[in-house]
């Protein structure tokens, strides 16, 4: 009933503005049609875009590989040189345990960007 | 049917494209020319739209129509064009233009009648002559243009009853000389 209800505002809204006058000055205008060109230009800009970025995609992917090998070589040197005595020294695990997880961290975090990053693209 | 041709562009099959290109260029390039009033401009504008389309149908919402997501990335960039087209040519609303100038404009123009229907068209201000092209060419409802131009219902028809009054007075105008 509340659909139907709908339906008929909908077509009165629509009727209200029937006018065979501005109907017919409309239809009978010069309508100019695009040609086949315009189809090919637009999708050779298409392609050409397409490709452009899965250029960009590959080479970001890349360029993240050797930044997340980068950050890790960061975060290992200092730790390892400053850690290598008590680390020997001690029979406690609980040190290398929080370098572990603070590195899967900053790893998820890093490469949730580039997923957020390629999701935009 | 589309939904099938957006799967396969976002499967990475660009050929797959042409479908949408062929279907609404024209479309696309009429409501574009009811705005900026230029073939070459509106050329552009329905490129613009084509590209801006494909870059963005991960985004689209596939519980809405692809007709009227595409309508509105073609309105939305036409009047971004217009805007700074305006800044070069401003465009002087109908009440304003004086007899002499439309008399003027008017024999440029042939005997051709649709030609000068083309001409009364041009002289509409963007907002009502986009309204008359939804409505009366593409067969758009009041709601549906309200999608594609997030104009409200009542700023809607008031543009409509306006362009009706306005497309009249440029006719009697036009037959008149």
């Amino acid at each position: 009933m509340e659909k139907k209800h709908i339906n008929m505002n909908l077509e009165k809204n629509n009727l209200e503005f029937q006018d065979g006058f501005v109907e017919s000055v409309l239809q009978n205008a010069d309508h100019t049609i695009l040609t086949i060109d315009f189809e090919n230009q637009l999708m050779k800009k298409v392609r050409a875009n397409h490709s452009y970025k899965k250029e960009v995609t590959s080479r970001l992917k890349k360029s993240m590989f050797y930044f997340l090998i980068g950050i890790l070589l960061i975060i290992l040197y200092p730790l390892v040189s400053i850690l290598r005595k008590p680390l020997f020294e001690s029979s406690t695990n609980i040190l290398s345990v929080s370098v572990l997880f603070f590195s899967i961290i900053i790893g998820v975090i890093t490469i949730d960007n580039y997923r957020r990053f390629f999701q935009s693209l | 049917m589309e939904s099938v041709y957006i799967d396969k562009v976002l499967s990475g099959d660009v050929e797959a494209f042409t479908y949408f290109v062929k279907t609404y260029k024209n479309m696309a390039f009429t409501v574009s020319l009811s705005i900026v009033k230029d073939e070459q401009y509106a050329e552009e504008v329905t490129q613009d739209a084509f590209m801006k389309a494909f870059n963005g149908l991960k985004s689209f919402n596939r519980t809405a129509k692809f007709k009227s997501w595409f309508y509105r990335i073609v309105v939305n960039e036409s009047f971004l064009r217009l805007r700074t087209l305006k800044k070069s040519k401003p465009i002087v609303p109908i009440e304003e233009q004086n007899d002499a100038i439309l008399e003027e404009q008017f024999e440029e123009i042939t005997e051709n009648h649709s030609a000068r229907i083309s001409k009364v068209l041009s002289l509409m201000p963007p907002k009502e002559a986009l309204a008359l092209e939804l409505f009366y060419l593409q067969e758009m409802s009041i709601n549906d243009i309200t999608i594609v131009t997030e104009w409200t219902k009542t700023n809607t028809k008031v543009i409509l009853h306006r362009a009706r009054k306005n497309i009249r007075l440029l006719w009697k105008k036009n037959t008149s000389i």
